[in-house]
């Protein structure tokens, strides 16, 4: 069996061939080789002077040196590079802050004016919001103060901290406010105030402690007027007061503890009706404003609707 | 201290560039020394001989890898990895070129002109501009190839490494290269094609 000869030079390796030799001093083989590739002599010569050419052409490598000066820059953006970017971004907030022209400042300026008036419109902004909300609150209020509700809040008022003393001292103010009914009916007009007064008067019982400043107050005012009054017997008088229980006024009547306390209750019960009678006031008014701006609003719609047909009258009238 | 300092020069270009990357400036500095007049000799040939736009490109190939020396691939050898980038930059410039000579078709007229050289500087120098003239009629790729081998004297295995592409390959472009070169270029040193021996001996 024939063995076709290997190929040892593919097109490439000519190269070598034409560095090194010309084409009289081939072998037998390469000159095959290379006439497998290439035209003829002249054409293997030709390109065999092209490269010894370009080999033979070295250009000065001193021309081609980069200026310094590239270098310097380079250099300078690898180390800017480096650098943490805060520091760069801080320089660059100093520069803008304080330029080095003085022509150049009206930029921090006009960012602080308006840094300045968006900081201004944002309070009055929040102002306005909180107005707003407190506005709902009391468009909310008056809906919510019916009869029942003001008695639960009453209620929820009259529930925290009474101590248990106390507690006993306001069932014996009730005791004796239900003794008597004539003076909690001619302090309620209505027949619903009536009944507030009575789911408040469960709270008078958590208010006792009210009484208890009363007495004292009382018994401040006496101690003025003892102090007022010139002779020693008085003060004398005053100091037995103080430890004793009934109390002696400038007309000589005697106070004892029970009828302080009834009055202080009566006075309590009386205030919690004018405090009723007020937020039924105020309750009737603020159904007045409610009923005030839905017919602003009924009216506005009214408004409204007759814009509306206007305007389509007007189109009607265009088309 | 001295005794614990590098020595720059000595390292790799792959130990530089790890240094480069933690922010070694005179790593950086290094080989910048390094690359720069090979960067600049390959500009200046890719780049028809202008001197200035070969600065620019050098400043701008090193401004790149200060930027993003992150973005070198320690897998690869350096120079292959510079020249391949390089490369880029020069068929980009190339294309921006054509762009521009499609506007101006005189614009590269200054660059063809032959300066008057006596004696056998005129010879030389008439080759140099016949060989560039002939170098940008040639595609971008067969070029590089060619300035890589015969300018910058790369081995064929770098060159292959920079394209991404076979030894063979690139054997077989430079053989087609030289080939062309020589049909077009004929009319130069007719006394090697006639006795080559002499050429060689004046060598």
């Amino acid at each position: 069996m024939m063995m076709e000869p290997r190929e040892l030079y593919g097109p490439e390796d000519i190269e070598q061939l034409l560095i090194e030799r010309p084409f009289d001093d081939l072998l037998e083989e390469e000159r095959a080789f290379v006439l497998r590739h290439l035209s003829d002599r002249t054409e293997y010569q030709r390109m065999r002077a092209l490269l010894l050419r370009v080999h033979e052409d070295d250009r000065p490598a001193v021309e081609l040196d980069a200026d310094p000066a590239v270098r310097d820059q380079v250099m300078a953006t690898f180390r800017a590079q480096q650098q943490p970017q805060w520091r760069i971004w801080l320089n660059s907030v100093g520069a803008f802050l304080v330029p080095r022209e003085p022509a150049q400042f009206w930029k921090p300026a006009l960012a602080f004016g308006t840094l300045a008036v968006l900081v201004s419109v944002g309070v009055i902004g929040l102002r306005n919001l909180d107005v707003a909300r407190h506005a709902e609150i009391a468009e909310v209020r008056p809906v919510s103060a019916t009869t029942t509700n003001g008695a639960e809040r009453s209620e929820k008022v009259a529930t925290p901290t009474v101590p248990q003393e106390e507690v006993g001292n306001g069932l014996q103010q009730q005791g004796a406010l239900e003794a008597q009914p004539a003076t909690t009916d001619a302090a309620t007009a209505d027949a619903n105030n009536v009944e507030r007064v009575v789911v408040l008067s469960d709270a008078s019982v958590a208010e006792a402690p009210v009484a208890g400043e009363a007495e004292d107050e009382l018994a401040s005012e006496l101690k003025k007027e003892a102090a007022d009054k010139p002779d020693a017997s008085g003060n004398v008088a005053f100091d037995k007061a103080d430890t004793t229980v009934p109390f002696t006024t400038a007309t000589g009547h005697a106070v004892d503890q029970a009828e302080l306390t009834r009055n202080a209750t009566i006075a309590e019960v009386s205030a919690t009706a004018v405090v009723t009678s007020r937020s039924g006031t105020t309750a009737a008014k603020a159904q007045e404003r409610k009923l005030d701006r839905e017919k602003a609003k009924a009216e506005k719609d009214d408004q409204g609707s007759s814009d509306v047909t206007a305007y389509l009258g007007l189109l009607r009238a265009a088309w | 201290m001295a005794l614990f300092r590098t020595e720059h020069v000595r390292l790799s270009d792959e130990r530089l560039m790890e240094l480069i990357v933690r922010g070694d400036e005179r790593a950086f500095g290094a080989l910048y020394d390094r690359y720069q007049r090979k960067l600049m000799s390959y500009f200046c040939r890719m780049l028809w001989n202008d001197r200035e736009r070969a600065q620019d490109f050098v400043q701008e190939l090193f401004t790149k890898l200060a930027h993003r020396p992150q973005s070198y691939n320690p897998g690869r050898p350096f120079s292959t990895w510079l020249y391949s980038v390089a490369n880029n930059m020069c068929k980009n410039e190339y294309r921006r070129e054509g762009t521009r000579k499609a506007a101006v078709p005189e614009l590269r007229t200054v660059s063809d002109r032959v300066e008057a050289i006596h004696g056998d500087g005129v010879d030389r120098e008439l080759f140099r501009n016949r060989l560039d003239q002939e170098l940008d009629k040639l595609e971008p790729d067969h070029k590089t190839t060619f300035v890589m081998r015969y300018h910058e004297d790369m081995a064929i295995k770098e060159i292959a490494a920079v394209f991404g592409i076979s030894e063979g390959t690139v054997k077989s472009r430079l053989f087609y290269t030289l080939k062309k070169l020589a049909e077009r270029l004929n009319e130069f040193d007719p006394r090697t094609l006639t006795n080559p021996s002499a050429h060689q001996q004046a060598q």
